[in-house]
């Protein structure tokens, strides 16, 4: 009897740890289920993410075009990046392991240069800008052509309107508030290109130029919420820079430019003066509301252009300034401003 | 007398103990094929989701037009290269096409519900055969704000639900009734090229 019951009870167990073992790997095999496809897409998302560092890697440091990796160890796996192509063109290649599991992302990215604004004139101002006729009048504009040296290219041609405006009534303020006619030299004739004085014309580029700021500001190289001391390296024309100048940001919303020279992009935002002669080549955005001073009885230069896009506007001159329209410069500035970053072209995932 | 009653007595105490044993197997039985039963659901539900993510990440890719031509619930068709560079294939768009047939379709199993996912690449119906236990399959769009949309040009999102039972449906040995064990997936993809 004892036998027969240590039998019984033996081969109970027997198939009661058969069913246990069966369900515990069961259960097992439901969690790898569920396991796999975390792991599947953990994977995806490291060869993801390693795309998305390593563009950003090659836009601050264009020399590792056509290298791969070294492994970079991110969230408990691994991932490689292969970055190949000439620029502005790439295509980025990365494989990411998690937990044995593999996955190979392939990204194709295009370098997108700086978006410039079109030039229609020496000086462009937008129909919403409030800016002083007579403050316009006092400049000395010319929407001839000039090199890079701020020489005028042969005849001028092909010119622009030394003051480009929106619409006729903002043409015809500028017309009757005009001292001295001759100091706005350009084209006077758009059908025939011919150049003379006074040059005011009509050019609505309907720019979202709130868009325009926001996206130079993003974009800027450096931004001034402070006085810029001389020697501020303001950009050259082999290396021009965006510059924010933002003085509302300022407590006394006010800041003081000393001087200097620069070229790129100057984005220019509440109360700026500039003291000691001021040379720039490239393009001022003069935005929101801004008061530019130019406190030096010296001279001061723009070569390239300036754009009023401000609710109001003041320019404000001691001595002279001059505005000069150059294609050279904006050709210039076109090439050698760094590019705005990558935009994507394909993503396989 | 009172070896016969022993032995009666024994005999019933093992026909009990016999029977008992019998139950158990059958117990046994039954819940361990309940258990591969929802094992498979599992593995059915997740080789349906993998199906249809591995293909949608790929819509557009590729292609610079509107990446998906058909958008309705059960039935969506798209282009994007499937293959990634160095691949066979890479460099020609493929035209995906999914839709449901309904239960007579399926084959080798038990469930009435069912419904058999197809899916055809550039006009050939690669993937044919059981349902996997697909008895609901519903697609929902929804644009760049996530709202419903069926402009198929401002697709940016796919929902994908889909409604998985056993393949094999049998009485519950306690309640006598059929399981209704179902496990429902649902999943949102924002293909990277559309």
């Amino acid at each position: 009897m004892g036998k027969s019951s240590l039998i019984i009870v033996l081969g109970m167990s027997v198939i009661v740890a058969f069913f246990v073992l069966k369900l515990n790997s069961n259960s097992k095999e439901n969690l790898t289920t569920t396991v796999d496809m975390f792991e599947q897409t953990q994977s995806r998302l490291i060869a993801n993410t390693g795309v998305e560092i390593y563009l950003e890697e090659l836009y601050n440091d264009p020399s590792l075009i056509n290298t791969t990796s070294s492994p970079q160890s991110l969230f408990n796996g691994s991932y490689v990046v292969n970055l190949a192509g000439t620029l502005p063109n790439v295509r980025v290649t990365s494989t990411a392991t998690f937990q044995g599991v593999t996955h190979t992302s392939v990204a194709d990215a295009w370098l997108e240069p700086i978006n410039l604004p079109r030039m229609p004139g020496g000086i462009y101002i937008s129909t919403t800008a409030v800016v002083s006729a007579k403050e316009v009048g006092d400049m000395e504009v010319s929407g001839l052509n000039h090199d890079t040296s701020g020489v005028i290219k042969g005849d001028g041609k092909p010119a622009v309107w030394a003051v480009a405006v929106d619409n006729d009534a903002q043409k015809q303020d500028i017309l009757n508030n005009l001292k001295k006619p001759a100091k706005l030299t350009g084209l006077i004739n758009q059908s025939t290109g011919e150049t003379g004085y006074p040059s005011v014309g009509v050019d609505n580029l309907s720019v979202e130029w709130g868009s325009i700021y926001q996206y130079l500001a993003n974009t800027a190289d450096q931004t001034f919420i402070n006085d810029i001391p001389n020697g501020t390296d303001l950009g050259t024309l082999t290396n021009p820079k965006i510059t924010l100048i933002n003085a509302d940001a300022n407590d006394t919303k006010s800041i003081i430019v000393n001087g200097g020279e620069g070229a790129g992009i100057l984005v220019v935002n509440g109360n700026v003066k500039f003291t000691g002669n001021f040379s720039y080549k490239g393009i001022i955005l003069c935005y929101k509301n801004t008061d530019i001073t130019f406190e030096s009885t010296g001279t001061n230069d723009v070569l390239g252009g300036i754009i009023v896009a401000g609710q109001s506007v003041g320019f404000k001159l001691t001595g002279t300034m001059n505005v000069k329209h150059s294609m050279d410069v904006i050709n210039l500035l076109k090439s050698n401003l760094k590019a705005d970053g990558f935009t994507i072209l394909a993503w396989y995932e | 007398m009172s070896t016969l009653l022993d032995i009666i007595g024994s005999s019933f105490i093992g026909g009990m103990i016999l029977l008992l044993v019998l139950k158990m197997n059958l117990f046994i039985s039954n819940a361990s094929m309940a258990s591969d039963n929802e094992l498979k659901l599992q593995q059915n539900a997740k080789t349906l989701a993998e199906i249809l993510n591995n293909d949608f990440r790929k819509i557009g890719y590729k292609y610079d037009g509107i990446s998906i031509l058909t958008a309705e619930e059960e039935h969506i068709k798209f282009v994007g290269d499937l293959q990634r560079p160095g691949q066979t294939g890479y460099g020609v768009v493929d035209t995906v096409e999914y839709f449901v047939r309904d239960s007579t379709y399926t084959s080798g199993n038990t469930n009435p519900n069912d419904i058999v996912l197809v899916r055809i690449v550039n006009g050939t119906d690669s993937i044919t055969g059981p349902s996997l236990g697909l008895v609901k399959l519903n697609f929902s769009y929804l644009d760049s704000l996530n709202f419903s949309t069926t402009d198929l040009s401002k697709i940016k999102y796919i929902k994908a639900e889909i409604w998985v039972e056993p393949v094999e449906q049998f009485e519950n040995f306690i309640t006598g009734k059929q399981d209704s064990v179902f496990t429902y997936w649902e999943f949102t993809i924002n293909p990277r090229n559309i």
